[in-house]
């Protein structure tokens, strides 16, 4: 049965993109102002990573933060659509990142699969002010295509790889030829030697 | 012998209260309604003056019996026994505990807790982050970004006109590239664009030897 491109929605738009688990219940954000004052906060940590591309945050204000900078929106409707610039200039504070985001974010979240964010956990801090004590975990939230260092290093490299298996593999059964072959030259060898030793006898 | 105890404080309690009443120079009244006296300041203006048992007579004319006195530390506190209440102590409550759960990293060697980032690696990465925002920061000024970055360090030379090299706008950084911020992530070691120096062949499958 033949089916049209168009007929069949795309997989990717019905199925979440971060393989993450998300809290049933969102954070307040702790503020005197409440769920208003929490979209605020939230407001400022997008508009500060879409400009430098890598932030610090505290643990779970990176998480909150996380959903709201993978909105689709962008991706799906373009600049001509009139609620997603509302959501643009509301998230946006700085009115310069609504170009960037049409220019350079979305060219390059167009064809991604993944998730556009990364976040990693800082390592811990501790203070010694009135007693010592383990202060609080921090996050580092990033864009994915960042011109930064990666923040974690390559895969690193093991003998437990299937290449490296393979390559051990074969090395073995090139050695083991090897000797085997080296070993019936001698067999030979001595054969013949021993053959030639029976007739001088003779 | 528990109702018994009970029933004691309970009379404790209300005798407490009771005496208060019984003896006119008791000095919890006195220094609580001391404050809301009439001929405090913080008194309130009555309707009705009040006469009979709060006269002056009653009411003694020294500035203890006027403000409340809270309870305070009647002796000194140690020094272990300070340290101890800041810290904790191994034998009972401990406040401070060491971590167990370390492993080495193995791009460095410096040990790391399990989950979190390496702080030796996170401390030289966010160096060269830093450096990097603040070249962003000078090119950008006030204009929108329309373009992508690509990071040109001080010993890099890249050729263009436009300061754009493949359509990625140039950021010059006023530093060295450091040798394990690789350009691309087959080569192994540090190589430049402009082709002057030697490149060293890489090593695509990271075959260990």
């Amino acid at each position: 049965m033949y089916i049209h491109k168009n007929t069949v929605a795309e997989l990717r738009k019905l199925v979440p993109d971060i393989r993450i688990p998300i809290q049933k219940n969102k954070r307040m954000l702790k503020n005197p102002q409440g769920a208003l004052g929490r979209i605020w906060k939230i407001s400022k940590d997008v508009s500060d990573l879409f400009k430098e591309e890598r932030v610090e945050l505290g643990k779970e204000r990176a998480d909150e933060v996380r959903g709201y900078a993978e909105k689709r929106e962008a991706i799906k409707y373009g600049d001509t659509h009139e609620p997603t610039m509302e959501i643009a200039k509301f998230y946006l504070q700085d009115r310069t990142l609504i170009h960037k985001l049409f220019n350079v974010f979305v060219p390059r979240f167009k064809d991604y699969n993944q998730c556009y964010t990364n976040v990693y956990l800082a390592p811990t801090l501790y203070t010694f002010e009135k007693y010592p004590r383990k202060l609080p975990l921090r996050a580092i939230l990033e864009l994915k295509g960042h011109p930064f260092p990666p923040m974690k290093p390559e895969r690193i490299p093991t003998n437990n790889w299937i290449h490296n298996i393979l390559l051990e593999e074969a090395r073995r059964e090139y050695n083991q030829k090897k000797a085997a072959a080296e070993k019936a030259e001698n067999e030979e060898a001595s054969s013949l030697r021993a053959e030639d030793e029976e007739n001088e006898v003779d | 012998m528990k109702n018994f105890i009970v029933t004691q404080k309970f009379y404790t309690v209300i005798n407490s209260f009771l005496n208060a009443f019984r003896k006119q120079e008791s000095s919890f009244l006195k220094n609580f309604y001391g404050l809301f006296y009439p001929g405090s300041q913080l008194a309130p203006v009555p309707a009705v003056t009040v006469e009979g048992f709060w006269n002056e007579d009653t009411r003694q004319n020294s500035e203890l019996d006027d403000h409340i006195l809270w309870g305070v530390p009647k002796k000194r506190r140690s020094v272990e026994v300070r340290r101890s209440r800041r810290i904790g102590s191994f034998t009972g409550f401990c406040k401070l505990y060491p971590i167990k759960k370390l492993l080495t990293c193995l791009v460095c060697g410096h040990p790391y807790e399990v989950g979190l980032l390496c702080p030796n690696c996170y401390s030289k990465v966010m160096k060269v982050t830093q450096s990097i925002k603040d070249a962003m920061k000078n090119a950008e000024g006030r204009d929108p970004i329309l373009n992508e970055y690509e990071v040109a360090f001080e010993d890099e030379k890249l050729k263009s006109e436009d300061g754009f090299y493949k359509g990625k706008r140039i950021l010059e950084v006023p530093e060295k590239r450091p040798s394990w911020f690789a350009k691309k992530l087959t080569q192994s070691t540090n190589a430049s664009l402009s082709g002057e120096t030697a490149v060293s062949r890489p090593n695509p499958l990271h075959i260990k030897k």
